[in-house]
C-alpha cells in the first residue's frame, strides 16, 4: 500500500523545479540542462528554452529546440521574458543562470513561481558563486566584484532537485582552454582569479557541501516517511552536554567546528538539577548566545540526574555523538556523569573532549 | 647540476599511468555512459583508446556509444559449468594503448585470471604506463561499505581499498537526484522493464538513493579538503580494537575520522586480548585496505597499554569500542573506557556505540 502510494504521489507530481549547480564557468550545466530538455523532446514533452548564454555555435547548442519569442533562429544569448512563456505555456522551461535578471531586470529565479504555479516545469543552472552565502565566502579568494545579481541562500529550499555538475578543475582548464568558453583576455584575468587551482579545488568542495546539504534535507524527509527511529550517521546530529561552570566558551567553540567538518548539526544541552545562581544564569545566557552565532541550538533541560535527563534527550532526539567535557574530578568515581552516560546511551557515540591546555 | 634535471624515469620503467575514477553516488547514475563520452572526446583529440572492459548491460544508449571505439576482445573462461567474460589483462599489456577504459573498479575476477580483483588489474596497466579511466559506485568503497549496509539493508559483497581511490590522478562524481533516477528506470534506460517495479520498491527506494548520494558527495568532499588541507593542522587517530564482532566497524570509523581531520589512522590491539591469529590477520588485512597502519600491543593491562600507545605518538582522537554493558557490580569500578579517558586528559576519546541490529 505505501508503496502504491508513493507511486501515485510521484505520477501525480508532474510540475517540478530542477537545477544544475556548477561550481565555475565552463563545468558544462548549460549542457546538462540543455540535453535533458532534448531528452524530454525526444520523448514527446513539450519543451522550449527560454533564457541562456552558449558559447560556440548558438544552432549547435539549441539543435532540435525551440527558443520562445525567436521561433527557429538561435541566438547566442536571450534574456526571459516571463510574459512570452506564460503565454506560449510550454510543460517544460529551461531557464539558464537563474541569478541573471530578465527584461525587467529582476532576478530571473523570481519568475520561477509563477511558471511552477502555472504547470511548467522549470529545469534551470546555478553558479555556486551566485548563491549569496558563496559569493560571501569567496570575496576575497577570487579577487573582483560579484558575478552579477545574488540569490539569496533560502531560496535553494524551493528548489525540488539540486543537481551538481562534476567536472575535475584540471579538466575544467582544459575544456576552457579548448572551447573557448572565455575570451584569451577574460581567461587571463581569470587564471589568476577564480580560476586558480586552489580557488577551483575549493570551490569544489564547496558545491558538494551545498548539494549534500540540500539533499540531507530530502534525506530526513524520506527517513521520516518510512518511520526511521535509529540514528543514522549520514545525517549527524551531535549533543553537547554541558555543566553548570564558568569558561565553557571554548568547548562550544570546538564542537561547532567538529560539527563543521562532519556536516553535522549540533546543540548545546544543559541540565538544571537545581535552583541556579544569578551570576550561573548569566553564563548561560552567554553559552546559549555564542551557540546560537556558532550556527547550533541551545536547550535548557530539568532533572535531578544530570546524565539521566541528557540520555533521555538524545534518544528523543535520535542525535549520533554525544559530546562532553573531561570529567573535573581527578579521579573516577562512582555515578560520574560521564560513566553514566556511557552506560546508559545505547547506540549513540560519546565523545569525550580533551582538556584545554592553558592559553589555548 | 645538470643530472638533477634529468627525466623523471628510465626507459625500463614506464612512468605509471594515470587513473580517472568515474564515482557514482548510485547505480545507474551514468558513470559508464560519462566514461565513453569521455573516451570519444579523447579519440578526437588523437589520444590512442582502447575499451579493456566496458558492461553496457545493453543499455541503448550505452551501446551506442560503444560504436567507434576499439575493444580490446575479452577472455573466455570456464567456470563451473559456464563460461564467463572477463578483460583480458594479457591482451591490453600487449596492445599497450596510451588510455584503457576498465569499467567496474569492485569486481572480482572469475578465479584463475592472474588476480582476484580487478582493480589489481588496473594498477598492472598503470604500472606498465597506461592511463586507466574506471567506474565505481560509492557503495564498493572499503571505508563506507558499512555505512551504506547500515543505512540500505544491502549486503556489500565487493569493494574497493580506499588507499586505489586516494592514489587516483583525479576523481570525477556523477551526481543524479533519487527522483531523476527513478524516473529514468521507469523510462527502462536501466533495467527492463519488468524489473523495473521490483527495483524501485527495494534497491533503488527513494531513500536508499538518497543515503548513498549523501555518502558519496560526502566522500569526495571530504577527500578533497583532505588533498587541500583546509584544516589548520592534521589530527592523527588511534583506534583500540579487541578483535570482536565490533572491531570492524571501529576501524572504518577511525579511518574516516582521520580522513575528516586530515591525519593518519593507526589500529592498535592488545596481545592478551587477541589470542586469534587468523582473526588478528584479517583485522591487519582492513586496516591495510583502509591505508592505515596496524599495531600488536604488548602487555596485558588493556588500558595501560592504550594510553601508553596514545601518548607516544601524541595522538589526538582515540577511538574505542562500547564495553559490555555493566551490571550494578561492576559500577563500583572504572571500567575499560573511563581509565582509557582518565589516562588521557590530552586527547580526544570517541567511545563508539555498539551497531544496532
Amino acid at each position: 500500500m505505501r508503496i502504491l502510494r508513493q507511486i501515485s504521489a510521484e505520477t501525480r507530481r508532474r510540475v517540478l523545479f530542477r537545477v544544475y549547480l556548477g561550481y565555475a564557468r565552463g563545468v558544462g550545466a548549460t549542457t546538462a540542462m540543455l540535453d535533458e530538455a532534448r531528452r524530454r523532446r525526444s520523448r514527446g514533452t513539450d519543451v522550449v528554452a527560454a533564457a541562456y548564454r552558449v558559447h560556440g555555435e548558438p544552432g549547435q547548442a539549441l539543435r532540435d529546440l525551440e527558443v520562445v519569442g525567436a521561433g527557429l533562429s538561435h541566438p547566442d544569448h536571450r534574456s526571459l521574458d516571463v510574459e512570452a512563456v506564460l503565454a506560449r505555456n510550454p510543460e517544460v522551461v529551461c531557464i539558464d543562470d537563474l541569478a541573471d535578471v530578465d527584461m525587467a531586470g529582476r532576478p530571473r529565479i523570481e519568475s520561477v513561481a509563477r511558471l511552477l504555479a502555472a504547470g511548467t516545469t522549470v529545469l534551470a543552472t546555478l553558479h555556486l558563486l551566485s548563491v549569496k552565502s558563496m559569493a560571501t565566502a569567496y570575496a576575497t579568494m577570487r579577487g573582483g566584484a560579484p558575478l552579477g545579481a545574488l540569490i539569496d541562500d533560502t531560496a535553494l529550499e524551493a528548489i525540488d532537485e539540486l543537481e551538481l555538475i562534476d567536472i575535475t578543475p584540471a579538466d575544467l582548464l582544459q575544456r576552457l582552454r579548448e572551447q573557448r568558453v572565455l575570451s584569451p583576455a577574460e581567461l587571463a584575468v581569470a587564471l589568476q582569479r577564480e580560476l586558480r587551482l586552489n580557488v577551483l579545488d575549493a570551490m569544489r568542495e564547496s558545491a558538494f557541501r551545498l548539494i549534500a546539504e540540500h539533499a540531507d534535507r530530502q534525506l530526513v524527509g524520506y527517513m521520516r516517511e518510512s518511520g526511521v527511529t535509529v540514528p543514522w550517521e549520514v545525517v549527524g546530529r551531535i549533543v553537547l552536554g554541558i555543566p553548570v561552570q564558568r569558561g565553557l566558551e571554548n568547548r562550544i567553540r570546538r564542537t561547532a567546528s567538529y560539527a563543521q567538518i562532519q556536516d553535522a548539526k549540533f546543540s548545546v544541552v544543559s541540565v538544571r538539577t537545581r535552583r541556579q545562581s544569578d551570576e550561573e544564569k548569566e553564563w548561560m545566557g552567554a553559552y546559549a548566545a555564542l551557540t546560537h552565532q556558532l550556527g547550533g541550538d541551545f536547550v535548557h533541560l530539568h532533572g535531578r540526574s544530570a546524565a539521566r535527563a541528557l540520555v533521555d534527550y538524545v534518544h528523543e532526539t535520535l542525535a549520533t555523538e554525544v559530546i562532553l567535557g573531561h570529567r573535573r574530578r581527578s579521579r573516577w568515581i562512582p555515578g560520574d556523569t560521564t560513566s553514566e552516560v556511557i552506560r546508559r546511551l545505547s547506540g549513540v557515540d560519546v565523545h569525550i573532549l580533551r582538556t584545554e591546555s592553558p592559553g589555548a | 647540476m645538470q643530472a638533477k634535471a634529468q627525466p623523471e624515469a628510465s626507459p625500463l620503467e614506464p612512468d605509471r599511468g594515470r587513473l580517472k575514477i568515474f564515482l557514482g553516488g548510485t547505480p545507474g547514475a551514468g558513470k559508464t555512459y560519462a566514461m565513453l563520452r569521455e573516451a570519444h572526446e579523447l579519440v578526437v583529440h588523437a589520444h590512442d583508446v582502447v575499451v579493456g572492459y566496458v558492461e553496457t548491460y545493453n543499455r541503448p544508449r550505452t551501446v551506442e556509444l560503444l560504436a567507434g571505439l576499439e575493444v580490446i576482445p575479452r577472455v573466455r573462461v570456464p567456470y563451473r559449468g559456464t563460461v564467463l567474460e572477463e578483460m583480458d589483462l594479457e591482451a591490453v599489456l600487449r596492445r599497450k594503448p596510451e588510455i584503457a577504459l576498465v569499467d567496474e573498479l569492485a569486481h572480482t575476477n572469475v578465479p584463475g585470471l592472474r588476480h582476484e580483483k580487478r582493480w589489481e588489474d588496473v594498477e598492472d596497466l598503470r604500472a606498465a604506463g597506461i592511463g586507466v579511466i574506471t567506474t565505481v559506485n560509492v557503495q564498493h568503497v572499503e571505508s563506507v561499505k558499512d555505512l551504506v549496509e547500515k543505512v540500505t539493508g544491502i549486503v556489500v559483497r565487493e569493494t574497493v581499498p580506499d588507499k586505489e581511490l586516494d592514489g587516483a590522478d583525479e576523481i570525477q562524481f556523477i551526481d543524479i537526484t533519487p527522483e531523476a533516477l527513478r524516473k529514468r528506470m521507469r523510462h527502462g534506460n536501466i533495467y527492463a522493464r519488468e524489473k523495473v517495479e521490483t527495483a524501485l520498491a527495494n534497491f533503488f527506494r527513494p531513500q536508499n538513493l538518497a543515503a548513498m548520494r549523501q555518502i558519496g558527495l560526502r566522500l569526495v568532499a571530504d577527500s578533497m579538503a583532505r588533498s587541500h588541507h583546509v584544516l589548520a593542522s592534521p589530527e592523527d587517530v588511534l583506534v583500540a580494537v579487541s578483535c570482536d564482532s565490533s572491531s570492524e566497524d571501529l576501524i572504518r570509523r577511525g579511518a574516516r575520522l582521520a580522513r575528516r581531520l586530515g591525519g593518519s589512522c593507526m589500529v592498535v590491539t592488545v596481545r592478551a586480548e587477541s589470542p586469534n591469529e587468523a582473526e588478528l590477520e584479517r583485522l591487519r588485512a582492513l586496516a591495510a585496505q583502509l591505508g592505515s597502519s596496524f599495531a600488536v600491543l604488548g602487555g596485558s593491562d588493556v588500558a595501560a597499554a592504550v594510553v601508553q600507545a596514545a601518548r607516544d605518538s601524541s595522538i589526538e582522537h582515540v577511538v574505542v569500542g562500547e564495553m559490555v554493558r555493566s551490571t550494578q557490580f561492576s559500577r563500583l569500578r572504572p571500567s575499560v573506557v573511563d581509565r582509557i579517558i582518565d589516562g588521557l586528559p590530552g586527547s580526544d576519546v570517541h567511545v563508539i556505540a555498539k551497531l544496532v541490529q
